[in-house]
């Protein structure tokens, strides 16, 4: 038998799609070359651990593929549409039919309530909004704290506010920058294990950008990046749960 | 520490257009402060220049009896007391249309000791000019006399001619008003002719009003000879006593001067509130920014001084440098209007006085604006725990359901985005304050003027048709009989002549007296309606002589008739709220009888002489006024005839002037609430960025996210509209109050039109002060917020 090819265990369709994309900022001398010739396949339904040491391109790629901001060159489809073709509106309606975003820093709007600041999301994207806000609260483990504000919330339960507001619209891809940076190790495995469930048995794609090495044992895949170009990328024979995990 | 100060130099750089905002804010206060500040001083000093040269008189008194010059100047503080004739008569130049002049008596070959004039063309009176006449400045003007040209006058019987040797300026005429009834004369309608005073001895005595006027000496205390002065014409049975503060002209132009006073008093306190608050918004946001820059400074040793120090600076920079230009460009601009004021109304003195005082006060309110805005944040970045401060995850905003929400349970079944509107106000306290003070602010200056402008229309409005029918008062050279009054009913045009008794009095209750015109009309007149009906029995007055007379309904006021030598008494009947002048109403027939039961007895023949009856027209719709106005002219035995309508007329036409005022108002009130509006605004969207970013992020639409800002300051704006409606409506109610005196009652009036105009200027000044703020929020980099931490 050949080496087997690296494919999704769950769907074959790919989610993201890149050859040869490059991110510089800046012009002349100033110009920083964040991505430099990254080519990668992402299939649907995995659940993918982006790695790489500070400044490496994480960041980039990830907002990227979020459309949030434009390639500089190559080629970067998502679910086989070319997002470098996209104006602000086709990007803005991307983001919203299929991307979630959550952050390292919650970023909820302190004036809303757990319930609200989800409900907002929910409400831009179609009917039912109060039960999809209610089952994605539920979903994250806050079924009993929905009508908390954040500053009534520790930050394991805002970031898990957080995850609730990305996913509540069902995006195809839930983007994640250091979810955990601001966590302690429990609240982070927490965070995590709500996040894996989120891929399990879907063909959601969720990709979790970090600089902790450990996350990438509960990956089906794990991409490694450095300075802006990919040097490794690893299917997991075993996926481990979060609880597994240490650091 | 230096590099403190190169911090201050990059922060206020880098929000340059914020602080910007509230730098103008205080230079426009200051510069205003020192524009209205130095113009009202020199004003005052230009007028009292002009008094003290030509020697203005204190007092004018009227018909007092002999004896009564002595008496006054034996009155401690009294320098000179002086008599003078004058006469109004009618006066006609080159033939054109004939107007009620003025003759003023003036000793020939040399001038007066008291009211003495200017003469700025030609020469003063001769002692052989029982010929020739000065003109006053306006009439010489207004007519474009030349030297020689010939004025007539009509003495009575017959009209005579009179030389223009000159054109001469007099304190008594700068503001050319013919008496407190009649301010707002028009050129052409009113004139002063100074003469020989031989000339009037040739004028029937009836005609002719004996005055006496009295000189102070400097450095009294003028209302305690007033009062002296005022009991020795009681004494002498004087007709009228008019103080210099009562003096028309000088009473306008007092009115100019009060408005420069409130002006450097409201404007900057008005426009050094908005900085002060634009600039603590944003010195709040600087120093929640630098809270763990502060807690690691002050880690390593940076003094709570020093850093109170620190913050102060910025406000001290700000307030110094916008004070300095305030005042640089105020004081210049204040000479200007000072000159462009007196050029204007040909006040000969100009004083344009340097003073310290403006430049110190100027800048010390630049500076107290700037440190006092600071002073709290920089207090409260000393305070700081720097542990605390440096772990710098203090939850900045706590949320809470609004209070709308509690009140009305029903908001919080609205869409999210729109609680979080209205959650947004509740957001920060201070902030949402600082725009609704904008607001406020901002539309007490438009009020203020826009009420002035709605009211003075209201008050011309209101006296030309509600309370004054007629077009036209004519005046016949004899006796005025009912056969005359019907040639004035047959001209074309004419719909309805009638005979009224119009008699220069003196009306006296317990407190004061007061000199105006007694109306007697018919009972069924059309020419004039009054609020209540002409009573069968004594008199109706001004309201102004309620307080000023200390009169009420039942009590007897005293009556002299100038003109008659005779006193009456006469209970009053009511008081009447006449915006235009204050005058005195009796029915025809109860006046006539008063005066057949007076002391001494007035026949009622004696009444149909020119100087006792008129007769006034009504037109008919839409005759040619100017026709009409001409054919009475030529009816036999016509003296003159004076347009009733001719001011308001004319109001109606510079009407836009005024709305360039309010145009300007708008602009001043504009700006203010800009600098706070888009202030707020900005500081509101740096909190807001990552927030907001992240929602972007998540699909939330550039729109939507502008809308959703947007909304929340239109919703602070729609709140701050009725308190500003209602302070702007005090604010004007204080205004017109203090112009209001028995020259013109200001009553504030504002058109239901202008509540809304007003209203809807806020919501335009809040959009364009968004609209910055917006387009950068718009513009932002959504993937470089989002590699921020939030702060
Ligand atoms: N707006 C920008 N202008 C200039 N350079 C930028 C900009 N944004 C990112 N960079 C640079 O691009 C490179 C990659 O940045 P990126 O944020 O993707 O790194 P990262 O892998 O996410 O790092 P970290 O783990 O520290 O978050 C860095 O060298 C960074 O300095
Ligand atoms: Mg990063």
């Amino acid at each position: 038998m050949s080496a087997p090819a690296p494919t999704s265990p769950v769907a074959t369709d790919l989610a993201i799609q890149t050859s040869d994309l490059v991110k510089t900022y800046g012009e002349g001398h100033a110009a920083v070359t964040a991505l430099d010739g990254v080519s990668l396949e992402i299939p649907a339904g995995e659940f993918v651990v982006l790695l790489g040491p500070s400044g490496s391109g994480k960041t980039t790629l990830l907002n990227l593929i979020g459309a949030l901001e434009a390639p500089t060159s190559g080629s970067l489809k998502a679910f086989g549409s070319e997002l470098g073709e996209l104006d602000d509106d086709g990007r803005t309606a991307y983001r919203l039919d299929s991307v979630g975003f959550v952050f390292q820093f919650y970023n909820l709007v302190p004036t809303l309530t757990a319930r609200e600041n989800v409900a907002l999301m929910a409400e831009l994207t179609g009917s039912d909004a109060e039960q999809r806000t209610a089952d994605v609260l539920t979903a994250v483990g806050l079924g009993d704290r929905m009508d908390h504000f954040p500053s009534q919330l520790s930050g394991g339960e805002q970031q898990r506010v957080a995850i609730a507001r990305g996913i509540v619209k069902h995006p195809r891809l839930l983007l994640c920058d250091e979810p955990t940076g601001a966590l302690d190790v429990e609240t982070g495995k927490q965070v995590l294990g709500v996040l894996r469930e989120l891929a399990n048995g879907s063909d959601r794609t969720v990709v979790i950008v970090t600089h902790n090495a450990v996350i990438g044992k509960m990956a089906d895949r794990v991409i490694r990046l450095r300075d802006g170009s990919v040097v490794d990328v690893a299917l997991n024979e075993r996926v481990g749960s979060a609880e597994e995990l240490d650091w | 520490m230096s590099y403190l100060n190169v911090k201050r130099r990059r922060d206020l750089k880098r929000r340059r257009w914020q602080y910007g905002a509230a730098a103008l804010t205080i230079f426009l206060g200051v510069m205003i402060f020192a524009t209205s500040y130095d113009a009202y001083r020199n004003l005052d000093l230009s007028y009292r220049g002009t008094y003290d040269r030509l020697a203005f008189a204190d007092v004018t008194v009227t018909g007092a009896q002999s004896g009564f010059a002595s008496d006054v100047r034996a009155i401690d503080g009294v320098a000179v007391v002086e008599p003078r004739v004058q006469a109004d008569l009618p006066m006609r130049v080159n033939g054109d249309k004939t107007f009620i002049g003025r003759m003023v008596g003036m000793p020939a070959g040399e001038q007066p000791q008291i009211n003495r004039v200017d003469v700025l063309v030609g020469e003063y009176l001769g002692p052989d000019s029982s010929r020739s006449a000065l003109a006053e400045t306006h009439m010489f003007d207004h007519f474009a006399l030349q030297l020689g040209d010939t004025v007539e006058y009509f003495d009575g019987e017959t009209w005579r001619g009179l030389d223009i040797s000159g054109s001469a300026l007099s304190p008594e005429y700068v503001w050319p008003a013919r008496n407190a009834q009649d301010v707002l004369s028009l050129p052409g309608s009113f004139g002063v002719l100074f003469v020989d005073e031989g000339v009037l001895d040739s004028i029937p005595t009836p005609l002719v009003e004996e005055q006496d006027l009295v000189l102070y000496d400097n450095d009294v205390i003028t209302e305690d000879i007033d009062s002296a002065v005022r009991r020795a014409a009681s004494d002498a049975n004087a007709a009228s006593v008019v103080v210099l503060a009562d003096q028309p002209s000088n009473k306008v132009l007092q009115l100019d001067v009060t408005g420069f006073e409130q002006m450097a008093i409201a404007f900057p306190v008005m426009f050094l509130l908005a900085a002060g608050m634009a600039t603590y918004t944003l010195m709040t946001r600087l120093v929640y920014q630098e809270r763990e820059i502060i807690g690691t400074l002050r880690a390593n040793g940076l003094s709570r001084r020093e850093v109170v120090r620190h913050y102060l600076s910025y406000g001290l920079w700000l307030g110094g440098i916008s004070g300095v230009l305030g005042v640089v460009v105020g004081m210049p601009l204040g000479w200007l209007s000072t000159e462009a004021y007196t050029a204007e109304l040909g006040i000969p003195d100009t004083v344009r006085g340097f003073y310290w005082t403006t430049i110190v006060i100027g800048i010390l309110f630049g500076v107290a604006t700037g440190l006092v805005s600071a002073w709290v944040p920089a207090r409260s970045a000393s305070r700081l725990d720097p542990a605390e401060a440096m772990r710098g995850d203090m939850t900045a905003v706590v949320g809470h359901t609004s209070l709308v929400e509690r009140l009305f349970p029903v908001v919080r079944r609205i869409p999210t985005r729109w609680r979080m509107v209205v959650r947004g106000i509740g957001r920060n306290k201070r902030r949402s304050f600082s725009t609704v003070l904008g607001v406020v602010l901002a539309l007490v200056l438009i009020m203020a003027s826009w009420g002035l402008i709605d009211s003075m229309r209201y008050l011309l409005t209101r006296q030309y048709t509600e309370i004054q029918h007629d077009d036209a008062t004519i005046i016949f050279d004899s006796e005025v009989s009912a056969s005359k009054v019907g040639l004035v009913d047959g001209v074309p045009g004419v719909s309805r002549a009638e005979s009224v008794l119009a008699l220069g009095v003196s009306v006296k209750g317990p407190d004061d007296s007061y000199t105006t015109q007694l109306l007697g009309f018919d009972a069924t007149t059309e020419m004039h309606q009054f609020e209540v009906p002409l009573p069968d029995q004594g008199v109706l007055l001004g309201r102004t002589l309620r307080d000023q007379l200390g009169l009420k309904v039942g009590d007897v006021a005293t009556i002299s008739c100038t003109g008659l030598d005779t006193t009456f008494e006469v209970p009053v009947a009511g008081f009447l709220s006449e915006p235009l002048g204050t005058f005195a109403y009796m029915r025809k027939d109860v006046l006539t009888n008063a005066l057949a039961q007076a002391t001494p007895a007035v026949a009622e023949e004696r009444l149909t002489q020119p100087d006792s009856t008129v007769v006034m027209a009504l037109f008919d719709d839409g005759a040619d006024r100017q026709s009409v106005l001409d054919d009475l002219g030529s009816v036999p035995g016509v003296a003159s005839v004076t347009d009733s309508r001719e001011l308001f007329l004319l109001v109606q036409d510079y009407m836009g002037l005024f709305y360039v005022f309010v145009g300007m108002m708008l602009a001043f009130g504009g700006l203010l609430a800009f600098a706070l509006i888009f202030n707020t605004m900005s500081v509101n969207l740096a909190e807001r960025a990552t927030e907001l970013a992240t929602m972007r992020a998540n699909g939330l639409s550039r729109g939507q996210a502008a809308r959703l800002v947007v909304w929340e300051n239109l919703l602070l704006t729609i709140i701050g509209i009725p308190f500003g409606l209602a302070a702007g409506y005090w604010a004007a109610s204080v205004m017109m109050a203090s112009y209001s005196s028995d020259l013109f009652v200001f009553d504030l009036h504002f058109e239901p039109l202008t509540y809304l105009w007003c209203a809807l200027s806020m919501i335009a000044v809040t959009l364009i002060s968004l609209w910055p703020g917006v387009r950068a929020a718009q513009r932002v980099d959504i993937g470089s917020i989002v590699r921020q931490r939030s702060m």
